[in-house]
């Protein structure tokens, strides 16, 4: 009766859309002339790993029973660290697989911990990775948090229910259409927080990277002096302001830009959700 | 963030003040400057505020302004039970009461938060870490901060010179509070696995 093919099965799929992320490194390492093979490999066997996940657990039942959510949740983010450090394993600076473990993890969980100790000297290719990981990380845990959180009753986030009528086996559907809406307004975020960093004197390459772990409250830099290496107060100031835009629900985005005629999802909600905006 | 204000003993301009504030604060662990070289108190303070973190459903870590207000309102609910003990109190986040297993598990939440962080610190200490790396090794991790304190991981350290162990005990810390405790910790439950 319980059988976890669901889990499995979106396992593969986070594991392929990892894989296609771990592609466009290699534009950047191609700008920069330092391609290798560390990221194609990796993208190689991470991709694999999804598509067998994926292909064995095609009879799956698209249902998620409480006990399914958990276990989807934390393996997801172990599969994601694990396949994650494969680039820092396969690229030729020698980490140690601790190392490109932390690494990954740090940035995954969009903790901003690193082990590199001279950043300046990285390749080009391992940096954007390491910001590319943390904004995953930073969309993965909006999208967990509205969606499959609420559902957990973990510590208290069931007051963030977005229908009161959520049972656990309709959790699919409906998220996609959220979840849809969330990655629209966080890759806007991060085009704005780029462009004003470009505008404000980083160069093209910076300036993405660095948003991207700006609107993931992640901390990862390209400099081991982090945002100092500028020494521009204007750099720090749009730096706040995105980093707070960052750390607000996301949910009270989409409130936002669907204005109060009553859009899709929100006819579901009922004064629960007004509790959202206000934390 | 006042009192560094005010407390302007070592040259520290505003701008550093708030930028590095607002960063820990929310867990993002971008830096402009050494700001454990700042004194005692504002070590402390920094290390206090790591614990805090931005609102739900958003992208940062750490125990969420929600569950400190709400435990706020029940700490001062219960104050006013001392003196009227046979008031009714209701508790209100935004307007609205909250039902008594939320804040139970709020409650329950914080409570193993702290747990857990004391034990992470145990460990890290175990693994021949001196206090202040262990300890802010501990915070940082489980709130997804980044940067910790001290010399060894402060805030323009990194952490490539810890040992192997101390790195593993770190990356548990940093899944455990990404995924608010509770999600990993059911998994080593027996029961969770019966049917």
């Amino acid at each position: 009766m319980s059988n976890y093919k669901t889990v499995f099965f979106t396992l593969g799929i986070l594991q392929i859309i990892l894989g296609i992320f771990m592609l466009l490194p290699i534009i950047i390492q191609f700008f920069y002339s330092e391609l290798d093979s560390s990221f194609f490999g990796a993208a190689l066997v991470t991709t694999i790993f999804g598509i067998l996940f994926f292909l064995s657990n095609l009879d799956h039942d698209k249902k998620l029973n409480l006990q399914q959510a958990f276990l989807l949740t934390s393996l997801s983010w172990l599969s994601i660290a694990i396949f994650g450090s494969l680039p820092f394993i396969f690229s030729n600076i020698e980490f140690s697989i601790t190392n490109a473990f932390f690494e990954s993890m740090s940035g995954i969980t969009t903790t901003g911990s690193t082990i590199i100790p001279n950043l300046e000297n990285m390749p080009k290719g391992i940096l954007f990775w390491r910001a590319i990981l943390q904004w995953l990380g930073g969309i993965g845990i909006i999208v967990m948090a509205i969606t499959l959180m609420p559902i957990m009753n973990v510590g208290g986030m069931q007051l963030f229910k977005i229908s009161n009528n959520d049972s656990s086996e309709k959790i699919l559907p409906k998220s996609k259409e959220i979840a849809i809406r969330l990655i629209y307004i966080y890759f806007g975020l991060t085009a704005l927080c780029a462009i004003s960093y470009k505008i404000l004197g980083m160069n093209v390459f910076d300036s993405m990277t660095h948003s991207m772990t700006t609107i993931a409250t992640g901390g990862f830099s390209n400099y081991n002096e982090s945002i100092g290496f500028f020494d521009s107060v204007y750099i720090e100031i749009s730096a706040m302001i995105f980093i707070i835009l960052g750390s607000l629900p996301f949910i009270a985005y989409i409130k936002f830009l669907s204005g109060n005629r009553g859009i899709f999802f929100f006819r579901y909600s009922n004064q629960n959700f007004h509790k959202n905006y206000s934390s | 963030m006042v009192y560094l204000i005010l407390n302007n003993s070592s040259n520290l301009d505003i701008r550093s003040i708030f930028f590095n504030v607002i960063s820990i604060l929310t867990g993002t662990g971008y830096v402009n400057a050494q700001f454990d070289n700042w004194g005692g108190f504002p070590l402390l303070l920094f290390l206090g505020l790591m614990f805090i973190g931005g609102c739900a459903g958003s992208t940062t870590c750490g125990v969420k302004i929600f569950r400190i207000q709400i435990l706020w309102s029940f700490v001062g609910n219960q104050l006013k039970k001392i003196i009227y003990p046979k008031g009714i109190f209701v508790l209100k986040y935004d307007k609205n009461p909250i039902d008594n297993k939320f804040v139970s598990s709020i409650i329950s939440f914080i409570y193993m938060y702290l747990i857990i962080f004391f034990i992470i610190t145990a460990l890290l200490s175990l693994t021949g870490l001196d206090f202040i790396t262990s300890i802010s090794g501990a915070a940082t991790s489980i709130s997804n901060v980044g940067p910790g304190l001290g010399s060894v991981i402060g805030p323009n350290g990194n952490f490539s010179s810890l040992p192997d162990i101390s790195k593993w005990i770190l990356t548990l810390g940093m899944i455990l509070g990404r995924l608010e405790l509770f999600a990993i910790l059911v998994l080593f439950l027996p029961s969770f696995w019966r049917n």
